[in-house]
């Protein structure tokens, strides 16, 4: 059986589109961008889940100040990486939500409230809440970053996980989706099939 | 608006003309403290001089010369290639106050361990004592508690690392207990538990060192006065201290000579234990910016630490960049530091164990709550 992951920050702030998270994991255990995340709302409520559109490494004066130093040693910099609360901030775009089993691709019914834990899918969340394809409607309008960008590293990680499961045509009809979804945009598509084409989503089962 | 601007407008001048002589008479009184000091590290009596004024005078506060020339300036020395373990304690409290929901305090220490040249990740272990609710401390007594618990678990932990390389135990402020306040009469425990923490270190051959950032003292200017009169002033010198002094003496990265110290608290911690310090100037040319490190006897005679200590200090202030402070003591400070967050949960965790035991949570003073109201206008 799939292992559950550990909570990766606690929410700080929300609108019906999106949430802030402040993570609490080393900064080598964020989310990636474009990953799916899930964040159970308890008491029959759904649970929503996210893809991340943005990751950002709060200002700190302090290591601003040993930035500035020079010939600073392997210690002092492993510190901060590993020991320090350098606050990450990461926003993710809210693309459905689940009601029991069934799979919502709709914007939550209201947002989850402050400090509500917030999960990493599992490969088989992932491939069972992106089975059909109505989420991406809600990623292409992600307007804080690049749709193509954003688009590519999350079909990239949403085809290994479906890989992973066998399912080996999902990357192929997740871009005809996406052709569709620009078929009035025929310059957006343009860009957005260069990313992905740079992405190289097609992986194969090894 | 709660300030009169009108009323301070005219003291905010006159502030500015009287720190201006004050400036003026400071900077009269350096350059006699400086010609005084480079005139009796060349008398050969001086130790003598010293002890006769001391004699009448046991118990005054002053420096003590050592072996070397008082104006001595050591180089910066480079710091060797090996590893040096480097052990940082700073501590945090919360105080009790009788005008939260339940009073209670709390004292939070954190040791961080850095091996210099290791290329390992530091390592940070912090320890938190929630205090016995019916021996409140008052808030300076809490403060004493709080030295003595980052000494203890400095020495704590200083025993259980491997003492195979060379290891300094540095914490924020002075090494001195300072007893004399009404709060630490009967706290003999206390004292005792604060000497067996030096006498641990020192019995593993571990430096504790205690930095002390923009030094407000004036045990040198004491002993130029004590020299030049007979006796030392019994009030502190008003507008000079030792920084001023040896920020003329040192230049960048340069360390003073080491000297004792005459005070009654140091007579009581015995020969070995006995505190002596030396200045830095951790400052850039034209901007001289004066530490002192305080160390126990016993190391300080060991010829190469206090060289070793220097070359340690002046590399980990230098992380810092433009505001130079020892990095490792940040690290502690920032590691043992409780948030207003974390003493609101806290209180919170308190206050459900009250209502799981049956008891009432009670309220914080009417007086809180109506400064709560304002918030932080």
């Amino acid at each position: 059986m799939e292992t559950k992951h550990s909570c990766i920050g606690r929410m700080l702030s929300a609108n019906s589109r999106e949430c802030v998270v402040s993570a609490l994991t080393p900064q080598n255990e964020i989310p990636a961008f474009g990953s799916m995340l899930r964040i159970p709302m308890g008491n029959g409520q759904p649970e929503i889940y996210g893809v991340v559109t943005d990751i950002t490494l709060e200002e700190d004066g302090f290591l601003r100040q040993i930035a500035s130093s020079s010939g600073i040693s392997e210690e002092v910099i492993r510190d901060a990486q590993e020991n320090r609360n350098v606050p990450i901030v990461i926003r993710v775009a809210f693309i459905g939500y689940m009601e029991g089993d069934r799979v919502l691709h709709l914007l939550p019914p209201r947002p989850p409230v402050t400090l509500t834990e917030i999960y990493p899918c599992t490969v088989r969340e992932i491939c069972e809440f992106t089975r059909k394809f109505g989420y991406l409607r809600l990623l292409v309008n992600v307007t804080q970053q690049p749709a193509g960008e954003l688009l590519a590293v999350h079909l990239r990680e949403t085809a290994k996980a479906h890989v992973q499961l066998g399912e080996n045509d999902w990357a192929e009809r997740a871009v005809a989706e996406v052709m569709d979804l620009y078929t009035d945009n025929p310059s957006a598509l343009i860009a957005v099939l260069g990313a992905i084409g740079d992405a190289d989503i097609f992986v194969n089962e090894e | 608006m709660p300030v009169n601007y009108e009323q301070l407008r005219t003291q905010l001048k006159n502030a500015g003309q009287t720190l201006r002589l004050r400036h003026d008479a400071f900077n009269r009184a350096a350059n006699q403290y400086e010609t005084e000091l480079r005139a009796e590290a060349e008398n050969a009596d001086l130790r003598e001089r010293i002890n006769a004024a001391l004699a009448e005078k046991p118990e005054t506060r002053c420096a003590l010369p050592r072996e070397e020339a008082i104006d001595t300036s050591h180089p910066l020395p480079p710091l060797p290639p090996v590893q040096i373990r480097l052990l940082a304690c700073d501590g945090s409290q919360i105080s009790p106050s009788r005008h939260d929901e339940i009073s209670f305090g709390l004292i939070n220490t954190a040791v961080v361990e850095l091996i210099i040249h290791s290329g390992q990740t530091p390592r940070i272990i912090t320890r938190t004592k929630l205090l016995p609710f019916d021996d409140l401390p008052s808030e300076n007594l809490l403060g004493v508690q709080r030295d003595a618990a980052e000494k203890r678990f400095l020495a704590e932990i200083a025993a259980q690392t491997a003492h195979d390389i060379t290891t300094f135990a540095l914490t924020d402020g002075p090494l001195e207990l300072f007893t004399d306040t009404p709060e630490m009469q009967g706290q003999d425990l206390l004292k005792a538990e604060y000497l067996e923490a030096l006498m641990e270190l020192a019995a593993h051959k571990i430096p504790a060192a205690g930095y002390i950032d923009r030094p407000r003292s004036d045990p040198v200017l004491r002993m130029l006065d004590l020299l030049r009169t007979g006796s030392a002033k019994e009030d502190k010198n008003p507008g000079a201290d030792d920084s001023m002094l040896f920020s003329r003496l040192l230049a960048p990265g340069e360390r003073s000579a080491v000297f004792g110290m005459n005070s009654r608290l140091n007579r009581d911690l015995g020969k070995d234990l006995r505190l002596c310090f030396f200045y830095m100037n951790i400052g850039r040319p034209g901007h001289p910016y004066i530490s002192r490190v305080e160390l126990p006897a016993w190391a300080a005679e060991e010829s190469f630490i206090p060289d070793l200590l220097h070359a340690v200090l002046m590399e980990q202030c230098r992380v810092l960049g433009g505001h130079p402070y020892p990095f490792i003591l940040h690290r502690a400070h920032e590691s043992a530091v409780v948030t207003f967050a974390e003493k609101e949960e806290i209180k919170t965790r308190l206050l459900r164990e009250m209502t799981t035991n049956g008891l009432t949570p009670p309220e914080k003073s009417n007086k809180q709550i109506a400064k709560d109201l304002i918030g932080d206008r």
